[in-house]
């Protein structure tokens, strides 16, 4: 499977750095860079491209996209670093989900295979990803808020100001995304 | 404070009993203003006093006392303390012998005088600052700092009354009690010598009732904490408003969402911004359907090799051939014998490939239909007509959401039937009733 690759990004172009100083001025966050974000998805794209393809690629371009807007924002937001941690450890079960299984098979009264996986992976992989916190009681916000948790990447250990904070953020990446998206779509039909 | 206080009642039940409130109150609020100016003023100049303690020691025992107890609130007070000063030493000196309780009392007629003027400086220096907590308490906060701290305390209880649910502070003092206060204080400015009585008259109720401890510990903590500088200011008025960290860490709980809510809305793209639950909804629709153009967006991204050959320098793709038009036939053509080949084995990994390129297999006569009718019919018409054609072909990756995406690449289609002509499909046409052509 065409696997995403964890190397950090070249030098830093300056437009980043710039915006990252004025998103450092102002208390909201910046929109991300859309050199940066080309950037990484397009090296993506390429890698899926030349490899082998294969019938699966529909999810594996989606998920290059989530991973490309991740690395182009900034990692102060949760949701960026969270969504890494997603990809981390998808590539860790990944690569042992040999050996789940075998563990799986050997361990009779066998739980079922998401939650057997996911405990395990999350027992065996170096960078442990964090226990599902339980959403802390908000007095506020109605259920509606378990809606929006789900959706965000890393939602669930937050409270509700900081949800409507990596919301926004989360959807101004998400919209420059497709505007890019978009954009390559066009000029590939455009041809 | 404590001790001048009692030596103010003292000296005023030696003294006089009529004016017993007056001095009470006036001491008070003179201990509390000059504890303020003692903050706000820093160090002391010890320089204006000296002459002034030594006439001082010369009185009798009584005014010495009572001369001695205010010296020492006038402490660390400033240039217009000076003026208090000498008019202090006139009067002692003038009204030496002729009874010090009436020197006292002018004096401290006086006192309070100087310290509207103070006041006045107070004031002019307020609105520099500018840092009055909520709108409606910015005009009395000024007065309230000019009455000293007691004032300012039950000023910014006031507001607290007025504006915030905060409970114990309005609970504490009725609003009765805050009225007369106010007015006494807007009447403080243009007539220092009739509020004198009326301060004190307000003191003295605001004395009884908080008498038991609570309030005149808060407005004598309150004022030594003061007036010093306007962030201690700002806290003041909000310990005042809500003792508990609990409320205030609400309050501002709840600020920063209704902030944060305001920023999605304006992300969000959502017209009709009634209520926060509505717009809830509405963020989590928008960021679902977001997600879902991802996804499509990325289905419609499997348009091959040749789809990024031109953007993104690949060895491979510039084999094939520089040109997007080019590099579009060259793919064709080793897709062509890919296919070809894979045909040979197994169509159903024919068919995998072809799909993991984004092509699909249809026949000739169909491909060579669609051709003549993109020529003929209008555009929009062959958009619909191609589009409608591949899902069909494709099969698995059609659904309803793949329609919006494949009337750009219907074009390509269009375009590629056209551009091909016939060329390409009679390549095809010896190995099969089939060929392909690029969605």
């Amino acid at each position: 499977m065409a696997a995403k690759r964890t190397a950090p990004p070249p030098a830093n172009p300056n437009p980043n750095r710039r915006r990252v100083t004025s998103a450092a001025d102002d208390s909201a966050s910046a929109p991300p860079s859309k050199r940066m974000l080309a950037f990484h998805f397009l090296r993506a794209l390429s890698r899926i491209h030349s490899s082998t393809p294969v019938p699966r690629r529909t999810r594996t371009i989606r998920r290059a996209a989530y991973s490309s807007m991740a690395r182009a924002a900034s990692p102060r937001s949760a949701w960026s670093r969270a969504l890494l941690r997603q990809v981390r450890v998808r590539r860790a079960v990944r690569s042992r989900r040999a050996v789940l299984m075998r563990r799986r098979v050997s361990a009779a009264p066998a739980p079922p295979l998401g939650a057997s996986r996911s405990s395990v992976s999350a027992g065996q992989t170096s960078v442990a990803p964090p226990v599902r916190t339980p959403p802390p009681r908000q007095e506020g916000e109605p259920a509606r808020a378990d809606a929006l948790r789900q959706l965000i990447p890393g939602g669930n250990g937050m409270e509700y100001c900081s949800l409507l904070e990596e919301t926004a953020d989360y959807v101004r990446c998400l919209r420059a995304q497709v505007q890019l998206m978009q954009g390559l779509v066009d000029l590939f039909s455009g041809q | 404070m404590q001790p001048t206080a009692r030596e103010m009642q003292a000296m005023a039940a030696a003294g006089q009993i009529s004016l017993d409130d007056l001095r009470t109150a006036a001491s008070s609020t003179a201990a509390g203003a000059h504890d303020d100016f003692f903050d706000l003023l820093g160090g002391l100049p010890p320089s204006a006093w000296p002459d002034l303690s030594a006439a001082a020691d010369g009185k009798a025992p009584e005014g010495g006392a009572q001369d001695e107890g205010m010296q020492q609130q006038f402490e660390g007070m400033y240039d217009e303390s000076a003026l208090l000063a000498s008019q202090l030493r006139q009067h002692q000196i003038s009204g030496g012998p002729g009874g010090g309780a009436e020197t006292a009392a002018a004096a401290k007629q006086m006192l309070l005088q100087q310290l509207a003027d103070l006041r006045q400086g107070h004031h002019m220096m307020l609105p520099g600052m500018g840092r009055s907590p909520g709108g409606g308490g910015s005009m009395l906060l000024p007065l309230s700092l000019g009455s000293g701290g007691s004032g300012g305390d039950v000023q910014a209880l006031l507001k607290a009354a007025a504006n915030s649910t905060g409970g114990e502070a309005g609970g504490v003092f009725g609003g009765s009690f805050a009225g007369s206060l106010q007015q006494q204080q807007q009447h403080f400015q243009p007539h220092h010598q009739q509020t004198a009585p009326m301060l004190g008259q307000g003191f003295g109720g605001g004395g009884g009732v908080g008498a038991s401890g609570g309030a005149a510990s808060q407005p004598q903590a309150g004022a030594s904490g003061g007036a010093a500088a306007p962030p201690r200011q700002r806290v003041r008025a909000r310990r005042g408003q809500a003792t508990d960290p609990h409320s205030i860490a609400e309050r501002l709980r709840r600020e920063r969402i209704a902030e944060r809510m305001k920023a999605l809305q304006e992300l969000v793209p959502s017209a009709n911004k009634t209520d926060k639950a509505s717009m809830l909804d509405e963020i989590i629709d928008y960021v679902k359907f977001l997600q879902l153009q991802v996804k499509v967006l990325s289905m419609s991204r499997l348009g091959g090799a040749a789809a990024v050959a031109p953007l993104v320098a690949d060895m491979s793709s510039e084999g094939r051939g520089g040109g997007a038009a080019t590099a579009g036939s060259d793919g064709l053509a080793v897709t062509e014998q890919q296919v070809a080949k894979l045909m040979e084995e197994d169509m159903g990994t024919a068919m995998q490939y072809l799909q993991g390129k984004g092509l699909c297999l249809m026949p000739v006569s169909l491909a060579s239909a669609i051709s003549s009718a993109t020529c003929r019919m209008r555009p929009p018409v062959s958009h619909m007509a191609a589009a409608m054609r591949l899902p069909g072909m494709n099969g698995g990756v059609a659904d309803a959401a793949a329609v919006p995406a494949s009337p750009s690449m219907s074009v390509l289609t269009a375009q590629s039937a056209m551009a091909n002509g016939e060329g390409s499909h009679s390549q095809q046409q010896a190995k099969d009733a089939a060929s392909v052509s690029k969605p």
